[in-house]
């Protein structure tokens, strides 16, 4: 009974915190808020889209009522508008495929309210079913790294928890996760360091591999599942790195040799081809949806460093019998980059078989350090393709992957501060044309962004994932057991 | 007197502790302050409280943060000392039940300070640790003063102060423990309480381990997570202050009557044995070659350059990190060509260093960087020291100086983070309340005294470098200012003499009448030039360079000296160590590539 009158006194003094602002004209102007969450396209599955008021002297607190145009209304109120998840939740599925009207008002310290112009978020008919985001968090660093981890963002929350960090593998670098379209038990982690390794989860167990052999010229680093699972392709890189001076740019990692492999999960095989074992540089792999396709980067050896503005990538393409394990006869190139003058990176087709996103810069293969990447898509019906300027911004763009059902999509930008990168969602529609992005949710964004010093690195899609770090530090401080073998 | 020692011992130690650290080890302040960054943000104290032991994090940053200022900063260390010696001792004394042997205990327990001290003459060694001791000293003393009670009420305290302290303080909330039941007079089956005791910590560790935290390692958790910056690392040394805690506090509890005489022989002996042993300990820890380069770092941080010159006068550094301070201070002050040789320099190594992963050897490279214009670098390398703290803490040292780069560079969005987040700390948000007032005014910050004179010093041009050409990047440097960064120019000729390349350096020679407008040749560069002339010349006739009569004369007797002894330096050492021709004959490097070199990331 005791309990019961204390959580109502509580539910009472909750409800009376929201202080409503009088009804007056608006101001005309929209909002200024943080995120700008101003006409998105959001999933009715998504967290609540909470919001700050920046920018607005003798500010004192805000007022925002939510109306749905197929129904429902919620409000929130006080220092910044973070929506009742619940409440949240219904009025987005009562509103599937209509809209969200939001009508702030902001306070002021003299007590005097300001009402701005409504503004609308669109709740898109398609769900997104996926459990959450997968992602690395790394500051944005040059030559070490300090806290870095894996972690997993429940997407219709804000829960956030580590699958791995630093501290369990005893200061070893992690790159990034790799799954199999979001299978919590398909993926891959490559571990750098003096414990390095390439830890790999698929339906036999787990592995700790040394993917380093003589007949290769290095360890496994950008990985891509073949969709039935048995397979992932993997770039092997020796990655080099040089640095500016000047005032924007400050370094350039690039690739002094780079092949392409297949490990063969079951046998611990890496499947090699002298197509893709040349002098050339060949790099980030992806399958097609059906498999029988394996999308690469390829760019001629160069004299590097000296000639790092004329090292492009042009994307690439070769068969893949997953069933004989085999590799096509030939090459063919999808994007040549003499055509276009540019540099492709980061094949990534959507597992519908419908498209194919890829990043797009001036030169190099490392999108997230190049301020001009952008995201490009092609129909792979058509063959066409187009710079996506509806979710592209001045600063850079990359680091993409979809969502199970192809509709939705995740990509790194560094729009917020040119140094930091964040992660946006948007939905793709069948013209290929995609909706305004939309920064991650947090339940206060403002704070929770303002003081991240990490950059969300590598996102994907993913079920919710179980690992036992402590297990894993185990067969990392024991080195990997099991060496990869080759076949040709 | 006996009675006044129980005041004068504190009072005593207090001050001795003050001093010592606010005028003999400020550099180690300044070392520790520079990594770590304590913020007045709620989000920075429930940070630090999800971990074991994240009380005393927070309250030692706290603490440490005052280091800021010195004299400040040793008296938050006095503090943290002294208590813990009184609150050891009063445990102690608070077991003890023959007023005889008080004194002698309350003398010991300078022990645990004398201890503690040396501990912390360890660069890695936090204040967490102490703290953590002080507060489980608190916590312990306080047991001591519990009512009489049941077995039952006695042991339910214990159990949830434990799990709490544990929390606050970490690991050595076991002192705690056994010091509780061992005291407890009326306790019976001690040992059985004690072992039981120690098994449910260690299972409610463990638990915790299993649970909450599964990212890291079980030691951390049971040896503890934040009282030493290296992760995993734990000293020998942080053995003896909980070890002198425990037994000040047992053995009163387990000492015969006998013993008890000759109180003022007893008294002196321990004093004087405490102080010569203290001494001695501290002497020990203290006295390291690392003060050296904590003492540059210093200086070079807060701009000392005449002082920096002058310690290096006294002593000569033999360092890279030293050196790169000293040779920095030499070109602010506009005397690198005329006595950098004065010193023993070891080539490129000496005006730079190339990037290494740990949190040190780059302090002073970052400034260069900073100082020359190469502004990208000098984030880069700030940026990276800040990363490479080894307890993941950030610093507000590196984090204002990455700020100052992006202003510099006109990157206000990522300037304003760091900014914000800097506003909310103590000695840097007055700062941060300036800067924030221009950020984004372009005409402000070109008038701004600094960063306007660096936005005219920078580089400004996007080009590719390597360590390896870092002297051709000088150069660049020097001659896109059209003679306003003078510095680059410093460095650049520094570079060329030091790489043994007379020939760039001489050919160079007449931009510094052009675009310098040199009035005097540093005396450095005379001999270098005297020295690349002797290379094709028999005499110095016809030379187009102002070179002295005294640097002609002293080559001329220097090569004769060489001559009778190409392969034993000691002959002209001595009279010829603080010239370039000594440097030239030891230390010519081979030389660098031309082309670009590049860094392999780790596989």
């Amino acid at each position: 009974m005791k309990t019961k009158l204390i959580f109502g006194l509580l539910l009472v003094l909750t409800a009376c915190g929201v202080e409503r602002a009088p009804e007056q004209e608006t101001c005309g102007e929209l909002p200024p808020i943080y995120p700008d969450y101003a006409g998105v396209t959001i999933p009715a599955e998504i967290a609540p889209m909470n919001f700050n008021i920046v920018d607005v002297d003798d500010y004192d607190r805000m007022y925002v009522k939510v109306t749905g145009s197929k129904g429902g209304n919620i409000e929130a109120g006080g220092d910044w508008a973070a929506f009742d998840q619940k409440q949240w939740r219904k009025i987005t599925e009562q509103n599937r495929g209509g809209s969200l009207s939001f009508d702030v008002s902001v306070k002021k310290k003299d007590g005097s309210w300001q009402r701005y112009q409504p503004f609308e978020m669109h709740v898109s008919e398609h769900p997104l079913n996926d459990y959450g985001l997968v992602y690395r968090k790394i500051a944005p660093g040059f030559e070490t790294f300090s806290k870095i981890g894996i972690y997993q963002r429940q997407l219709s929350s804000f829960d956030e928890s580590p699958i791995l960090e630093e501290t369990a593998v005893n200061g070893q670098c992690l790159n990034c996760h790799y799954s199999n379209r979001g299978n919590a038990n398909q993926f891959s982690i490559h571990i750098r360091g003096s414990h390095g390794g390439t830890y790999v989860r698929n339906d036999r167990g787990d592995a700790y591999l040394n993917t380093k052999t003589d007949e290769t010229v290095g360890s496994c680093t950008y990985g891509y599942w073949h969709p039935e699972g048995r397979y992932c392709a993997y770039s092997l890189n020796r990655i080099f790195q040089n640095f500016y001076v000047g005032q924007d740019k400050i370094i350039e990692p690039w690739d002094a040799m780079s092949d392409l492999a297949i490990l063969d999960t079951h046998t611990n095989q890496l499947i090699l081809s002298p197509l893709l074992t040349t002098d050339n540089c060949e790099t980030t792999p992806a399958f097609s949806a059906d498999g029988s396709t394996l999308y690469f980067c390829k760019a001629p050896k160069m004299d590097m460093p000296g000639d790092y503005e004329k090292l492009k990538y042009s994307l690439c393409s070769i068969g893949f019998d997953a069933a004989n394990a085999k590799y096509g006869e030939k090459i063919d190139t999808v994007i040549c980059a003499d055509s276009i003058g540019k540099s492709v990176s980061l094949p990534r087709p959507s597992y519908d078989g419908r498209f194919l996103m890829y990043c797009l810069t001036d030169y190099g293969t490392t999108p997230i350090n190049r301020q001009e990447s952008d995201l490009y898509v092609m129909n792979l019906a058509t063959g066409e393709h187009r710079l996506m300027v509806e979710i592209n911004s001045e600063e850079t763009d990359a680091y993409h992957n979809w969502a199970h059902d192809s509709r939705w999509f995740v990509f790194g930008s560094k729009r917020e501060d040119h140094l930091y990168s964040l992660l946006y969602l948007s939905c793709i529609g069948d013209d290929g044309v995609a909706t305004k992005p939309f920064l991650l949710p947090q339940y206060n964004p403002e704070k929770y962004y303002g003081e991240s010093l990490y950059s969300f690195n590598a996102p994907d899609f993913t079920e919710k994932v179980s690992l036992d770090a402590r297990a894993v530090r185990d067969m990392v401080m024991n080195n990997p057991t099991q060496k990869v073998s080759v076949k040709r | 007197m006996y009675r006044a020692l129980y005041a004068l011992l504190p009072v005593a130690l207090f001050v001795g502790t003050w001093l010592m650290w606010w005028l003999w080890c400020p550099e180690m302040m300044n070392y520790q302050e520079q990594y770590q960054l304590f913020l007045f943000t709620s989000s920075y104290f429930t940070h630090s409280m999800s971990v074991p032991g994240g009380l005393v994090d927070y309250l030692s940053e706290f603490l440490v943060q005052f280091y800021y200022v010195h004299w400040i900063g040793a008296l938050t260390i006095a503090v943290v000392i002294t208590l813990l010696q009184v609150l050891s001792g009063a445990i102690s004394l608070g077991n003890c039940h023959d007023s005889r042997l008080k004194l002698t205990l309350w003398i010991i327990s300078l022990g645990v300070s004398i201890f503690v001290l040396h501990f912390m003459s360890d660069e890695n060694a936090l204040l967490s640790y102490p703290v953590a001791l002080l507060l489980t000293c608190l916590a312990t003393w306080g047991m001591q003063k519990l009512p009489k009670c049941s077995a039952l009420a006695f042991g339910l305290i214990l159990v949830f102060g434990y799990a709490a302290l544990y929390w606050c303080v970490g690991p050595v909330a076991m002192l705690f423990l056994i010091i509780s039941i061992m005291q407890r007079q009326e306790l019976r089956l001690k040992l059985a309480w004690l072992l039981g005791g120690v098994l449910l910590a260690c299972a409610f560790t463990k638990v915790l381990c299993l649970t909450l935290f599964t990212q890291y390692p079980e030691s951390q958790l049971f040896l503890g997570i934040n009282y030493y910056r290296v992760e995993n690392v734990h000293p020998t040394v942080m053995i003896y202050p909980p070890l002198a805690i425990l037994l000040l506090a047992l053995i009163p509890l387990y000492n015969g009557a006998k013993a008890y005489r000759y109180q003022g022989v007893r008294t002196a002996v321990s004093l004087v044995f405490l102080l010569v042993c203290g001494a001695a300990l501290i002497a020990v820890g203290y006295k390291d070659e690392k003060r050296e380069i904590m003492c540059y770092d210093m200086l070079v941080r807060q701009g000392r350059w005449l002082d920096i010159i002058d310690i290096a006068e006294k002593e000569k550094p033999t360092n890279d990190f030293c050196l790169q301070a000293v040779n920095l201070a030499l070109a602010k002050t506009g005397q690198l060509g005329e006595k950098m040789f004065e010193f023993p320099q070891h080539g490129m190594g000496s005006l730079l260093s190339k990037y290494y992963r740990d949190n040190t050897s780059c302090l002073v490279s970052a400034e260069v960087f900073y100082h020359l214009g190469m502004v990208n670098s000098a984030f880069r390398y700030n940026f990276d020291l800040q990363e490479s703290i080894m307890n993941n803490r950030k610093s507000g040292r590196f984090m204002k100086r990455m700020a100052e780069c992006l202003i510099i560079n006109g990157k206000y969005k990522a300037a304003k983070k760091y900014i914000d987040m800097l506003s909310h700390s103590l000695y840097y948000s007055n700062w941060a309340r300036e800067v924030k007032a221009i950020i984004g005014n372009e005409q402000a910050i070109d008038n701004h005294s600094d960063y306007g004179e660096m936005r005219r010093l920078r580089f400004k041009q996007e080009l590719l470098y390597d360590y390896g050409n870092l002297d051709k990047i000088f150069g660049l440097l020097a001659l896109e200012s059209n003679g306003h960064n003078r510095l680059a120019w410093e460095y650049f000729n520094a570079a060329m003499l030091l790489k043994g390349d007379l020939s760039t350096f001489t050919g160079m020679y007449h931009y510094a009448q052009e675009m310098f407008r040199q009035a005097e040749t540093p005396l450095h560069h005379q001999e270098a030039i005297a020295m690349f002339w002797t290379f094709g010349h028999q005499s110095f006739e016809g030379l187009p360079y102002p070179v002295s009569d005294g640097v002609k004369q002293r080559i001329s007797a220097f090569a004769q000296v060489y001559a009778k002894n190409p392969n034993n330096p000691k002959a002209w050492m001595s009279q010829f160590g603080n010239t370039y021709w000594a440097y030239f004959i030891l230390n010519r490097q081979a030389q660098q590539p031309e082309t670009l070199t590049s860094t392999e990331r780790e596989g």
